[in-house]
Protein backbone atom coordinates (compact mmCIF):
# COMPACT_ATOMS: atom_id res chain seq x y z
CA UNK A 1 0.00 0.00 0.00
CA UNK A 2 3.07 2.19 1.05
CA UNK A 3 4.61 1.35 -1.57
CA UNK A 4 1.82 1.96 -3.95
CA UNK A 5 1.25 5.48 -2.49
CA UNK A 6 5.08 6.71 -2.96
CA UNK A 7 5.38 5.46 -6.69
CA UNK A 8 2.26 7.33 -7.12
CA UNK A 9 3.94 10.65 -5.26
CA UNK A 10 7.18 10.62 -7.08
CA UNK A 11 5.01 10.35 -10.30
CA UNK A 12 3.36 13.19 -9.42
CA UNK A 13 6.41 15.49 -8.39
CA UNK A 14 8.21 13.80 -11.43
CA UNK A 15 5.69 15.47 -13.20
CA UNK A 16 5.62 18.39 -11.41
CA UNK A 17 9.41 19.18 -12.46
CA UNK A 18 9.07 18.16 -16.21
CA UNK A 19 6.33 20.78 -16.19
CA UNK A 20 8.52 23.08 -14.29
CA UNK A 21 11.53 22.71 -16.52
CA UNK A 22 9.11 23.11 -19.57
CA UNK A 23 8.09 26.39 -18.41
CA UNK A 24 10.97 27.48 -17.84
CA UNK A 25 12.47 27.09 -21.01
CA UNK A 26 9.34 28.18 -22.67
CA UNK A 27 9.93 31.46 -20.63
CA UNK A 28 13.59 31.89 -21.66
CA UNK A 29 12.85 31.21 -25.20
CA UNK A 30 10.24 33.84 -25.37
CA UNK A 31 12.02 36.00 -23.34
CA UNK A 32 14.67 36.03 -25.91
CA UNK A 33 12.17 36.25 -28.39
CA UNK A 34 10.60 39.68 -26.94
CA UNK A 35 14.55 41.10 -26.21
CA UNK A 36 15.65 40.52 -29.86
CA UNK A 37 12.88 41.40 -31.52
CA UNK A 38 13.41 44.66 -33.68
CA UNK A 39 10.73 46.23 -35.45
CA UNK A 40 9.37 44.88 -38.57
CA UNK A 41 8.39 47.39 -41.20
CA UNK A 42 5.69 47.53 -42.88
CA UNK A 43 5.84 49.68 -46.03
CA UNK A 44 2.70 51.10 -47.17
CA UNK A 45 2.27 53.45 -50.63
CA UNK A 46 1.77 57.03 -49.80
CA UNK A 47 1.44 60.41 -51.87
CA UNK A 48 2.79 60.17 -55.28
CA UNK A 49 3.64 62.91 -57.63
CA UNK A 50 1.40 63.09 -61.01
CA UNK A 51 -0.97 60.66 -59.46
CA UNK A 52 -4.77 60.95 -59.07
CA UNK A 53 -6.28 62.16 -55.62
CA UNK A 54 -9.00 60.29 -54.34
CA UNK A 55 -11.93 63.11 -54.59
CA UNK A 56 -13.47 64.69 -51.07
CA UNK A 57 -16.98 65.09 -50.35
CA UNK A 58 -17.54 68.63 -50.89
CA UNK A 59 -14.81 69.76 -52.68
CA UNK A 60 -14.53 70.11 -55.83
CA UNK A 61 -11.23 70.23 -57.85
CA UNK A 62 -12.39 71.87 -61.40
CA UNK A 63 -14.07 74.46 -58.95
CA UNK A 64 -10.14 76.44 -58.80
CA UNK A 65 -7.38 76.40 -61.18
CA UNK A 66 -5.79 74.41 -58.21
CA UNK A 67 -6.38 73.60 -54.54
CA UNK A 68 -4.54 73.22 -51.59
CA UNK A 69 -4.99 70.67 -49.13
CA UNK A 70 -4.01 70.78 -45.40
CA UNK A 71 -4.39 67.54 -43.84
CA UNK A 72 -4.64 69.36 -40.22
CA UNK A 73 -5.70 67.26 -36.73
CA UNK A 74 -6.99 69.60 -33.75
CA UNK A 75 -4.27 67.60 -31.62
CA UNK A 76 -1.27 68.54 -33.67
CA UNK A 77 0.98 71.36 -32.21
CA UNK A 78 2.68 71.75 -35.35
CA UNK A 79 -0.85 72.03 -37.54
CA UNK A 80 -1.65 75.14 -34.97
CA UNK A 81 2.01 76.70 -35.19
CA UNK A 82 1.29 77.15 -38.96
CA UNK A 83 -2.06 78.79 -38.75
CA UNK A 84 -0.49 82.13 -39.91
CA UNK A 85 0.94 80.44 -43.00
CA UNK A 86 -2.26 79.27 -43.64
CA UNK A 87 -4.26 82.17 -42.97
CA UNK A 88 -2.06 84.59 -45.14
CA UNK A 89 -2.88 81.59 -47.67
CA UNK A 90 -6.48 82.27 -47.23
CA UNK A 91 -5.57 86.31 -47.21
CA UNK A 92 -5.02 85.98 -50.61
CA UNK A 93 -7.09 84.56 -52.24
CA UNK A 94 -9.59 86.86 -50.35
CA UNK A 95 -7.70 89.73 -51.77
CA UNK A 96 -7.62 88.06 -55.10
CA UNK A 97 -3.89 88.13 -55.08
CA UNK A 98 -4.08 84.32 -55.73
CA UNK A 99 -6.33 81.75 -57.51
CA UNK A 100 -5.47 78.51 -54.95
CA UNK A 101 -8.01 77.17 -53.25
CA UNK A 102 -6.86 76.04 -49.35
CA UNK A 103 -8.73 74.03 -47.76
CA UNK A 104 -7.68 72.86 -44.31
CA UNK A 105 -8.98 69.16 -43.82
CA UNK A 106 -9.30 66.85 -40.76
CA UNK A 107 -10.00 63.78 -39.43
CA UNK A 108 -11.77 64.74 -36.34
CA UNK A 109 -15.21 65.66 -35.70
CA UNK A 110 -17.48 68.60 -36.87
CA UNK A 111 -17.78 70.28 -33.39
CA UNK A 112 -14.03 69.76 -32.61
CA UNK A 113 -13.22 71.15 -35.65
CA UNK A 114 -15.40 74.47 -35.58
CA UNK A 115 -14.00 75.11 -31.76
CA UNK A 116 -10.42 74.46 -33.24
CA UNK A 117 -10.91 76.72 -35.88
CA UNK A 118 -13.12 79.83 -33.65
CA UNK A 119 -9.64 79.17 -31.08
CA UNK A 120 -7.14 79.73 -33.36
CA UNK A 121 -8.72 81.98 -35.22
CA UNK A 122 -8.29 79.84 -39.12
CA UNK A 123 -9.16 81.67 -41.97
CA UNK A 124 -9.10 78.91 -44.51
CA UNK A 125 -11.89 76.61 -45.25
CA UNK A 126 -12.12 74.15 -43.46
CA UNK A 127 -13.71 69.89 -43.57
CA UNK A 128 -14.07 67.66 -40.46
CA UNK A 129 -14.28 63.80 -40.43
CA UNK A 130 -12.51 63.11 -43.47
CA UNK A 131 -10.72 59.97 -43.51
CA UNK A 132 -6.75 60.13 -43.63
CA UNK A 133 -6.27 56.94 -44.59
CA UNK A 134 -7.96 56.60 -47.39
CA UNK A 135 -6.40 59.79 -48.94
CA UNK A 136 -2.71 57.96 -47.89
CA UNK A 137 -2.08 60.74 -45.41
CA UNK A 138 -0.27 59.83 -42.15
CA UNK A 139 1.26 62.95 -41.03
CA UNK A 140 -0.17 66.35 -40.01
CA UNK A 141 0.18 68.78 -40.80
CA UNK A 142 0.95 67.77 -45.01
CA UNK A 143 -0.24 69.96 -47.68
CA UNK A 144 -0.89 68.24 -51.46
CA UNK A 145 -1.43 70.31 -54.30
CA UNK A 146 -3.94 69.37 -56.42
CA UNK A 147 -4.62 70.18 -60.19
CA UNK A 148 -8.08 70.89 -61.35
CA UNK A 149 -7.62 67.42 -63.02
CA UNK A 150 -7.18 66.13 -59.51
CA UNK A 151 -3.77 65.27 -59.79
CA UNK A 152 -0.69 65.67 -57.39
CA UNK A 153 1.34 68.54 -58.51
CA UNK A 154 2.91 68.67 -55.07
CA UNK A 155 3.13 67.76 -51.15
CA UNK A 156 5.03 68.50 -48.17
CA UNK A 157 4.87 66.41 -45.39
CA UNK A 158 5.10 68.26 -41.83
CA UNK A 159 5.13 71.95 -41.33
CA UNK A 160 7.73 74.08 -43.84
CA UNK A 161 10.31 76.12 -42.31
CA UNK A 162 9.89 79.88 -42.76
CA UNK A 163 11.96 79.58 -45.64
CA UNK A 164 10.48 77.01 -47.27
CA UNK A 165 6.87 79.43 -46.70
CA UNK A 166 8.09 82.26 -48.04
CA UNK A 167 9.04 80.09 -51.13
CA UNK A 168 6.01 78.57 -51.05
CA UNK A 169 4.15 82.37 -51.12
CA UNK A 170 6.62 83.35 -54.00
CA UNK A 171 5.56 80.67 -56.07
CA UNK A 172 2.08 81.72 -56.28
CA UNK A 173 1.15 82.49 -59.68
CA UNK A 174 0.76 86.47 -59.35
CA UNK A 175 -2.27 88.01 -60.26
CA UNK A 176 -2.79 90.59 -62.91
CA UNK A 177 -2.90 94.07 -61.70
CA UNK A 178 -6.12 96.09 -61.65
CA UNK A 179 -6.40 97.90 -65.09
CA UNK B 1 -1.57 13.37 -12.74
CA UNK B 2 -1.52 10.71 -15.88
CA UNK B 3 0.16 11.38 -19.37
CA UNK B 4 -3.23 12.73 -21.55
CA UNK B 5 -3.19 15.86 -18.34
CA UNK B 6 0.40 16.11 -18.79
CA UNK B 7 0.27 16.45 -22.62
CA UNK B 8 -2.83 18.71 -22.30
CA UNK B 9 -1.30 21.29 -20.00
CA UNK B 10 1.94 21.71 -22.30
CA UNK B 11 -0.14 22.08 -25.27
CA UNK B 12 -2.10 24.80 -23.69
CA UNK B 13 1.73 26.38 -22.49
CA UNK B 14 2.76 26.31 -26.01
CA UNK B 15 -0.56 27.67 -27.28
CA UNK B 16 -0.20 30.88 -24.92
CA UNK B 17 3.54 31.20 -26.20
CA UNK B 18 3.03 30.68 -29.85
CA UNK B 19 -0.12 33.63 -29.22
CA UNK B 20 2.06 35.54 -26.80
CA UNK B 21 4.98 35.75 -29.79
CA UNK B 22 2.34 36.49 -32.19
CA UNK B 23 1.08 39.53 -30.51
CA UNK B 24 4.70 40.66 -29.83
CA UNK B 25 5.57 40.22 -33.59
CA UNK B 26 2.05 42.03 -34.11
CA UNK B 27 2.80 44.82 -32.00
CA UNK B 28 6.67 44.91 -33.28
CA UNK B 29 5.70 46.32 -37.05
CA UNK B 30 5.86 49.44 -37.88
CA UNK B 31 3.66 51.04 -40.18
CA UNK B 32 5.73 53.47 -42.33
CA UNK B 33 4.17 55.03 -45.34
CA UNK B 34 6.34 56.02 -48.30
CA UNK B 35 5.49 58.88 -50.34
CA UNK B 36 7.54 59.67 -53.92
CA UNK B 37 8.09 62.77 -55.74
CA UNK B 38 9.82 61.85 -58.97
CA UNK B 39 10.29 63.59 -62.60
CA UNK B 40 8.43 61.00 -64.38
CA UNK B 41 7.68 63.11 -66.83
CA UNK B 42 11.24 63.38 -67.59
CA UNK B 43 11.36 59.90 -67.55
CA UNK B 44 13.35 59.66 -64.28
CA UNK B 45 11.46 57.68 -61.77
CA UNK B 46 11.21 56.23 -58.60
CA UNK B 47 10.15 52.90 -57.05
CA UNK B 48 9.69 52.51 -53.56
CA UNK B 49 9.51 49.79 -51.19
CA UNK B 50 5.40 50.17 -51.72
CA UNK B 51 5.97 49.14 -55.23
CA UNK B 52 5.37 45.35 -56.64
CA UNK B 53 8.46 46.76 -59.03
CA UNK B 54 10.67 46.95 -55.90
CA UNK B 55 10.81 43.59 -55.17
CA UNK B 56 10.74 42.52 -58.46
CA UNK B 57 14.12 44.96 -59.11
CA UNK B 58 15.75 43.62 -55.69
CA UNK B 59 15.41 40.19 -56.84
CA UNK B 60 17.09 40.42 -60.11
CA UNK B 61 19.91 42.58 -58.08
CA UNK B 62 19.92 39.32 -55.63
CA UNK B 63 20.39 36.95 -58.31
CA UNK B 64 22.97 38.87 -60.19
CA UNK B 65 25.56 39.07 -57.38
CA UNK B 66 24.36 36.80 -54.36
CA UNK B 67 26.11 38.02 -51.65
CA UNK B 68 26.34 41.74 -52.11
CA UNK B 69 22.83 42.54 -51.58
CA UNK B 70 21.33 42.04 -47.71
CA UNK B 71 18.21 40.24 -47.58
CA UNK B 72 17.03 42.50 -44.67
CA UNK B 73 16.64 45.72 -47.32
CA UNK B 74 16.51 48.60 -45.07
CA UNK B 75 13.16 50.54 -45.43
CA UNK B 76 14.55 53.68 -46.74
CA UNK B 77 15.25 52.42 -49.69
CA UNK B 78 14.39 53.10 -53.40
CA UNK B 79 15.29 52.08 -56.74
CA UNK B 80 15.55 55.06 -59.46
CA UNK B 81 14.83 54.11 -62.86
CA UNK B 82 16.14 56.40 -65.82
CA UNK B 83 13.91 55.35 -68.65
CA UNK B 84 15.02 58.98 -70.73
CA UNK B 85 17.05 58.91 -73.21
CA UNK B 86 19.82 60.49 -72.16
CA UNK B 87 22.51 59.91 -69.15
CA UNK B 88 22.08 61.45 -65.89
CA UNK B 89 25.07 62.86 -64.61
CA UNK B 90 24.52 64.76 -61.74
CA UNK B 91 21.60 64.65 -59.85
CA UNK B 92 20.53 65.20 -55.93
CA UNK B 93 18.06 63.23 -53.59
CA UNK B 94 16.02 64.16 -50.53
CA UNK B 95 15.21 62.00 -48.14
CA UNK B 96 12.75 63.37 -45.31
CA UNK B 97 11.64 61.30 -42.31
CA UNK B 98 8.90 62.22 -40.30
CA UNK B 99 8.89 61.15 -36.94
CA UNK B 100 6.03 60.20 -34.62
CA UNK B 101 5.98 63.60 -33.38
CA UNK B 102 5.77 65.18 -36.31
CA UNK B 103 9.59 66.27 -36.41
CA UNK B 104 10.82 65.73 -40.25
CA UNK B 105 14.49 65.14 -40.48
CA UNK B 106 15.85 66.06 -43.77
CA UNK B 107 18.86 64.31 -45.87
CA UNK B 108 20.05 65.38 -48.94
CA UNK B 109 22.57 63.20 -50.78
CA UNK B 110 24.22 64.89 -53.95
CA UNK B 111 25.93 62.36 -56.91
CA UNK B 112 27.90 64.66 -59.65
CA UNK B 113 30.17 64.28 -62.56
CA UNK B 114 30.95 68.50 -62.74
CA UNK B 115 33.64 66.93 -65.94
CA UNK B 116 31.00 65.64 -67.91
CA UNK B 117 28.90 69.10 -67.39
CA UNK B 118 32.94 70.46 -68.54
CA UNK B 119 33.02 68.85 -71.84
CA UNK B 120 34.15 65.49 -71.14
CA UNK B 121 32.91 63.60 -74.43
CA UNK B 122 34.63 60.36 -73.64
CA UNK B 123 32.88 59.22 -70.39
CA UNK B 124 30.67 56.95 -72.13
CA UNK B 125 33.92 55.41 -72.95
CA UNK B 126 34.39 54.40 -68.56
CA UNK B 127 32.83 51.54 -66.85
CA UNK B 128 29.77 53.84 -65.99
CA UNK B 129 28.49 51.09 -63.91
CA UNK B 130 30.80 51.60 -61.29
CA UNK B 131 29.63 54.96 -60.63
CA UNK B 132 26.85 56.98 -59.86
CA UNK B 133 25.84 58.41 -63.61
CA UNK B 134 22.34 57.14 -63.87
CA UNK B 135 22.73 55.89 -67.60
CA UNK B 136 19.34 55.85 -70.27
CA UNK B 137 17.19 52.58 -69.36
CA UNK B 138 19.25 51.85 -66.45
CA UNK B 139 18.45 51.76 -62.72
CA UNK B 140 20.21 51.98 -59.90
CA UNK B 141 19.66 51.15 -55.73
CA UNK B 142 19.66 54.04 -53.34
CA UNK B 143 19.64 53.58 -49.29
CA UNK B 144 19.73 56.00 -46.56
CA UNK B 145 21.41 53.33 -44.50
CA UNK B 146 24.72 51.89 -44.62
CA UNK B 147 24.34 49.30 -47.68
CA UNK B 148 26.44 47.63 -49.57
CA UNK B 149 24.46 47.89 -52.84
CA UNK B 150 24.42 51.36 -52.34
CA UNK B 151 24.43 52.60 -56.08
CA UNK B 152 24.15 49.52 -57.38
CA UNK B 153 23.03 49.33 -61.11
CA UNK B 154 20.37 47.32 -63.00
CA UNK B 155 19.27 47.00 -66.48
CA UNK B 156 15.32 48.00 -67.26
CA UNK B 157 15.72 45.79 -70.16
CA UNK B 158 15.97 41.96 -70.33
CA UNK B 159 19.55 42.73 -71.51
CA UNK B 160 22.23 40.98 -69.60
CA UNK B 161 23.71 43.58 -67.08
CA UNK B 162 27.64 44.66 -66.90
CA UNK B 163 29.29 43.21 -63.55
CA UNK B 164 28.97 46.44 -61.89
CA UNK B 165 30.78 46.57 -58.38
CA UNK B 166 29.57 48.81 -55.99
CA UNK B 167 30.20 52.71 -56.93
CA UNK B 168 30.69 53.69 -53.73
CA UNK B 169 34.47 53.05 -53.52
CA UNK B 170 35.11 54.91 -56.66
CA UNK B 171 32.26 57.87 -56.49
CA UNK B 172 31.60 58.45 -52.94
CA UNK B 173 28.06 60.36 -52.72
CA UNK B 174 28.48 64.21 -51.66
CA UNK B 175 26.01 64.88 -49.21
CA UNK B 176 24.66 68.54 -49.09
CA UNK B 177 22.70 67.97 -46.01
CA UNK B 178 22.95 66.29 -42.62
CA UNK B 179 23.48 62.88 -42.61
CA UNK B 180 21.75 60.19 -40.89
CA UNK B 181 21.07 56.45 -40.27
CA UNK B 182 17.60 55.14 -39.97
CA UNK B 183 18.94 51.73 -39.32
CA UNK B 184 20.53 53.18 -36.08
CA UNK B 185 17.30 55.01 -35.51
CA UNK B 186 14.67 54.01 -33.68
CA UNK B 187 12.24 52.40 -36.72
CA UNK B 188 8.90 52.71 -34.64
CA UNK B 189 9.91 56.01 -34.44
CA UNK B 190 9.12 57.04 -38.07
CA UNK B 191 5.76 57.16 -39.54
CA UNK B 192 6.98 58.39 -43.41
CA UNK B 193 9.51 58.81 -45.47
CA UNK B 194 9.55 61.41 -48.03
CA UNK B 195 12.00 60.64 -50.93
CA UNK B 196 11.99 63.15 -53.78
CA UNK B 197 14.42 63.90 -56.70
CA UNK B 198 14.81 67.34 -55.87
CA UNK B 199 17.19 68.00 -59.18
CA UNK B 200 19.00 66.17 -62.17
CA UNK B 201 20.93 67.43 -64.68
CA UNK B 202 21.19 65.58 -68.22
CA UNK B 203 24.17 64.94 -70.05
CA UNK B 204 22.87 67.45 -72.46
CA UNK B 205 22.98 70.31 -69.71
CA UNK B 206 19.00 70.25 -69.12
CA UNK B 207 18.11 70.41 -65.44
CA UNK B 208 14.67 68.64 -64.01
CA UNK B 209 13.03 68.52 -60.66
CA UNK B 210 11.42 71.05 -57.81
CA UNK B 211 15.41 72.40 -57.00
CA UNK B 212 13.94 73.13 -53.40
CA UNK B 213 17.75 72.60 -52.13
CA UNK B 214 19.12 75.17 -54.53
CA UNK B 215 20.95 72.30 -56.43
CA UNK B 216 20.85 74.16 -59.83
CA UNK B 217 22.52 77.02 -58.91
CA UNK B 218 25.21 75.34 -56.67
CA UNK B 219 26.15 73.27 -59.69
CA UNK B 220 26.25 75.88 -61.67
CA UNK B 221 28.69 77.25 -59.54
CA UNK B 222 31.04 74.91 -59.33
CA UNK B 223 30.68 74.31 -63.10
CA UNK B 224 30.96 78.47 -63.84
CA UNK B 225 34.18 78.71 -60.89
CA UNK B 226 36.42 76.92 -63.83
CA UNK B 227 35.05 77.81 -66.67
CA UNK B 228 35.83 81.82 -65.84
CA UNK B 229 39.08 80.45 -64.32
CA UNK B 230 39.53 79.03 -68.22
CA UNK B 231 38.42 81.88 -69.58
CA UNK B 232 40.10 84.52 -68.10
CA UNK B 233 43.77 82.35 -69.08
CA UNK B 234 42.38 82.07 -72.50
CA UNK B 235 41.78 86.05 -72.82
CA UNK B 236 44.83 86.72 -71.13
CA UNK B 237 47.15 84.76 -73.32
CA UNK B 238 45.20 86.08 -76.47
CA UNK B 239 45.69 90.04 -75.20
CA UNK B 240 49.42 88.61 -75.56
CA UNK B 241 49.92 87.93 -72.01
CA UNK B 242 52.84 85.85 -71.47
CA UNK B 243 52.50 82.79 -69.40
CA UNK B 244 54.83 83.54 -66.40
CA UNK B 245 52.29 87.05 -65.82
CA UNK B 246 49.29 84.98 -66.19
CA UNK B 247 50.63 82.60 -63.71
CA UNK B 248 51.48 85.55 -61.59
CA UNK B 249 47.97 86.99 -61.74
CA UNK B 250 46.55 83.37 -60.98
CA UNK B 251 48.50 83.79 -57.48
CA UNK B 252 47.87 87.33 -56.84
CA UNK B 253 44.06 85.78 -57.17
CA UNK B 254 44.34 83.18 -55.73
CA UNK B 255 45.60 84.95 -52.07
CA UNK B 256 43.27 87.33 -52.14
CA UNK B 257 40.29 85.17 -53.01
CA UNK B 258 37.64 84.53 -49.98
CA UNK B 259 36.12 81.36 -50.05
CA UNK B 260 34.96 79.13 -46.98
CA UNK B 261 37.75 76.30 -46.41
CA UNK B 262 35.40 73.60 -46.76
CA UNK B 263 31.42 73.23 -48.10
CA UNK B 264 28.96 72.13 -45.31
CA UNK B 265 26.35 71.39 -46.88
CA UNK B 266 23.24 74.00 -47.82
CA UNK B 267 25.83 76.36 -48.97
CA UNK B 268 25.01 80.03 -50.82
CA UNK B 269 26.39 79.13 -54.35
CA UNK B 270 28.10 82.49 -54.19
CA UNK B 271 30.70 80.69 -51.70
CA UNK B 272 30.33 77.18 -53.65
CA UNK B 273 31.77 79.72 -56.92
CA UNK B 274 34.08 80.89 -54.62
CA UNK B 275 35.29 77.42 -53.14
CA UNK B 276 35.78 75.45 -55.92
CA UNK B 277 37.34 78.77 -57.96
CA UNK B 278 39.84 78.87 -55.11
CA UNK B 279 40.02 74.70 -55.59
CA UNK B 280 40.32 75.01 -59.45
CA UNK B 281 43.60 78.18 -58.76
CA UNK B 282 45.39 75.88 -56.36
CA UNK B 283 45.43 72.72 -58.40
CA UNK B 284 46.98 75.03 -61.03
CA UNK B 285 49.53 76.55 -59.29
CA UNK B 286 50.45 73.26 -57.51
CA UNK B 287 51.29 71.47 -61.15
CA UNK B 288 53.25 74.91 -62.17
CA UNK B 289 55.01 74.01 -59.47
CA UNK B 290 56.00 70.47 -60.73
CA UNK B 291 55.61 71.42 -64.60
CA UNK B 292 58.03 74.49 -64.51
CA UNK B 293 57.18 75.34 -67.79
CA UNK B 294 54.28 77.48 -67.64
CA UNK B 295 53.60 77.68 -71.26
CA UNK B 296 53.26 74.53 -71.32
CA UNK B 297 51.19 74.18 -68.56
CA UNK B 298 48.43 76.61 -69.71
CA UNK B 299 48.30 75.11 -72.78
CA UNK B 300 47.13 71.78 -71.52
CA UNK B 301 44.55 73.46 -68.76
CA UNK B 302 42.66 75.29 -71.45
CA UNK B 303 40.41 73.27 -73.72
CA UNK B 304 40.14 73.19 -77.21
CA UNK B 305 36.78 74.49 -77.78
CA UNK B 306 34.68 75.81 -74.90
CA UNK B 307 31.80 75.06 -77.15
CA UNK B 308 31.48 71.17 -76.15
CA UNK B 309 30.32 72.56 -72.54
CA UNK B 310 27.04 71.73 -72.06
CA UNK B 311 25.04 74.84 -71.61
CA UNK B 312 23.35 74.49 -68.22
CA UNK B 313 19.85 75.08 -68.42
CA UNK B 314 16.34 74.14 -66.99
CA UNK B 315 14.22 72.77 -68.81
CA UNK B 316 11.85 75.09 -70.94
CA UNK B 317 8.71 74.11 -69.11
CA UNK B 318 10.17 75.59 -66.58
CA UNK B 319 9.02 79.13 -65.19
CA UNK B 320 12.16 80.30 -64.39
CA UNK B 321 14.21 79.50 -67.59
CA UNK B 322 18.27 80.35 -66.57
Amino acid sequence: MNKAKAKERLEILTNIAVLLVAVAILAVLALNYIGGQKPVPRIVEGLQQGQQFPTISGVAYTGAASTLLIAMSTKCAYCTQSIPFYNQLADMKINGKTSLRAIAIFPNSDDEVQRYAQQHQLKTEHKSSIDFEQLKLTATPTMVLVDQNGRVVNFWVGALKPDAQQQFLNSLEPQLPDS
Amino acid sequence: MNKKTMAAILAIFAMLISISAALVQGSNTVRITFNVKDVSPDGLEIVSPAHSEFSNMKSKLLNKKQNAFREDTPPAAVFIKNKSKKDVVAYVLKWEVTRLDGRVETIVNSYSRPDILMGKKTYKDENLSTTFVLRSNKARFFSLSESSAQGRELGLSSEADDDSGSPASTAPARGIGTSADIENDSLAEVKSITVSIDGAFFDDGTFVGENSTKYFERMKAEINAKYDLLQDIKNRLENGEQPGDVMEHLLDVSSTLKAPNSLTGPDEPADVYNFFKKMYLNEVLQRRAIAGNDALLLNRLLPQNFDTWPNLHKRKSESTED
